[in-house]
């Protein structure tokens, strides 16, 4: 009888809804927070304590907060930014192809002739950053 | 900051609730009424202790405060460990647990008091570069 009460008592407490829902929040907080407006990856957010710094000034975009280094899952960095600008590279995926811009149709060589290159990306068109080596497909 | 002074004083509270003050607390066991309760009695009597149970008590709140560890790596953007949620999703059951089946093992809760003091406190210089 001991055993039943004490396995009551131990059911009880495990279902408890005040510890079922405090700490399965908790599973919860970093996709919501992941999710939200209020994520600073800037230097010295720690500093402003970040939750307070949002409340009280709307965030403002940052100046080296490069699409294409996201696209690419590279570090968004003024030096980085430069350098990648200087290359022929596709910037984002939604953008239309620049003129000039490296690009790798499936069963197109490397060198082929600016003259034969399509306006537009055709569907099943591979990009090729030169800087990561990962292929996006459009 | 206010997580290590929370800390030292749960530290304190919980010493004197067992007695293990040097007399430092005695106005405190005044104040609620209390006397200093041995540990590994059976029944366990450490429970009967207003200062020991509010501080208890007090202390698995906190558990809840201490989400913003996590909270505050990921707004900052950065990866959160496996350690780091397996610890913070189990802390609260560890203390409420503790609490609820008023289990005297609960009593490595002074010792863990002490190491989050020191933790806070080295976190609180780290990031404000409080002396």
């Amino acid at each position: 009888m001991a055993t039943d009460e004490a396995t009551a008592r131990i059911w009880s407490a495990v279902t408890d809804p005040e510890i079922l829902i405090g700490t399965f929040a908790y599973l919860l907080l970093k996709p919501l927070l992941r999710n939200s407006r209020l994520v600073d990856e800037k230097k010295g957010a720690y500093r402003k304590s970040m939750i307070w710094s949002v409340t009280a000034a709307a965030p403002t975009p940052r100046a080296h907060d490069l699409p294409t280094a996201r696209t690419h899952g590279l570090p968004a960095r003024p030096a980085f930014r430069q350098a990648l600008q200087r290359l022929p590279l596709a910037p984002h995926r939604s953008t239309p192809p620049a003129p000039d811009i490296l690009w790798l149709p499936h069963t197109t060589p490397l060198a082929a002739p600016r003259s034969a290159q399509p306006s537009a990306a055709p569907l099943g068109t591979t990009w090729c950053s030169r800087s990561s080596q990962r292929r996006v497909s459009s | 900051m206010v997580l290590a002074l929370f800390s030292a004083t749960s530290f304190f509270v919980t010493a004197t609730a067992l007695g293990w003050d040097y007399g430092t607390g005695a106005w405190l066991r005044r104040l609620t009424g209390d006397t200093p309760q041995p540990l590994f009695t059976c029944p366990s009597t450490v429970w009967e202790s207003k200062l020991f149970t509010w501080t208890a008590k007090a202390f698995y709140y906190s558990k809840y405060v201490e989400y913003l560890d996590t909270a505050w790596l990921v707004l900052k953007g950065k990866q959160v460990s496996f350690l780091q949620a397996f610890h913070h999703f189990g802390a609260p059951w560890d203390v409420y647990l503790g609490i609820r089946l008023q289990n005297e093992v609960y009593i490595d809760r002074c010792i863990k008091i002490y190491i989050k003091r020191c933790r806070y406190r080295s976190i609180d210089h780290s990031t404000t570069g409080a002396p």
